[in-house]
């Protein structure tokens, strides 16, 4: 492979109609614009692409292209998921104190949990689940100051709101300090 | 601030999440109006109060009594369902 210089740029050592044109004549006067060659092989990408589309790698020894991006609302930066793959992602969650004065220590598509009884509380997510038939699990854990054994249980109710509670292995309900559900579904 | 509401003879508290919160506008009554509104069922008496229920020995013994505040839920307006994603009111 061989290149020439021509009054344009370069041009092919062999076909002198295969030719490479620099256009500086965006560039400001009295000013030096420098391209920087890394220390590797390199492929430029073809074509601006349009608004909204993300410059993707097409492997070893191809360039990239400009390709859509994912549907609006998934995370692009959990690049195995295509748009259908949320359902893999944790939809909600959340983390709360169920003793003393009820509060939620952190939170992702929570907007509120009610408390109605010894251990026994509800989840209202911020969006809507797309249908009641999705998956919870929920745990709890006392402190340090465990005085024996608990059952986490939860449920979906509907498109809005998950219930969780927590047992004493006897059954009755019991409030403690480190609750914990999650969401999983469409 | 926390909601509290009649569940069924019971008294209930709705507690607001923070993160929540920080996405809505206005002041603290108005952000608690409107989760009241979000996830309680429509028609659904409340108060908003920052009475210290901390005290949980008799949890199960608690009653709701209207006092002088109280609030009804409300329904969500379209322009909320749509932000909510929500397809209809609880």
């Amino acid at each position: 492979m061989s290149v020439k210089f021509t009054s344009k740029g370069l041009a092919d050592g062999t076909d002198d109609t295969k030719e490479l044109e620099f256009n500086v004549a965006g560039v400001t006067t009295g000013t030096t614009r420098t391209i920087t060659i890394p220390d590797g092989d390199t492929k430029l990408y073809t074509g601006d692409g349009t608004s909204g589309q993300i410059l993707t790698s097409n492997g070893a020894g191809t360039a990239p292209t400009f390709q859509a991006a994912a549907a609006a609302g998934a995370n692009t930066s959990l690049s195995n998921l295509s748009a259908t793959g949320e359902q893999r992602v944790c939809q909600a969650w959340v983390n709360f104190n169920g003793t003393g004065t009820v509060s939620i220590s952190d939170s992702y598509n929570v907007s509120s949990i009610g408390d109605s009884a010894v251990g026994r509380f509800l989840v209202n997510f911020s969006n809507n689940m797309s249908n009641a038939l999705y998956s919870v699990t929920a745990a709890n854990w006392q402190g340090t100051t465990s005085s024996g054994y608990y059952i986490a249980a939860a449920g979906a109710i509907d498109t809005g709101s998950c219930r969780c509670a927590c047992f004493w292995t006897t059954g009755s309900g019991a409030d403690v300090d480190k609750n914990s559900v999650q969401v999983f579904g469409d | 601030m926390k909601i509290i509401y009649n569940n069924n003879g019971t008294l209930a508290q709705l507690i607001p999440a923070p993160n929540f919160l920080a996405t809505l506008t206005g002041t603290d009554e108005e952000k608690l109006i409107h989760i009241a509104n979000k996830d309680l069922p429509t028609g659904t008496p409340y108060e908003i109060t920052d009475e210290d229920l901390s005290d949980r020995t008799f949890r199960d013994a608690w009653e709701y009594v209207a006092g002088s505040n109280e609030k009804t839920s409300a329904d969500l307006s379209a322009e909320d369902l749509a932000k909510y994603n929500m397809t209809e009111n609880k």
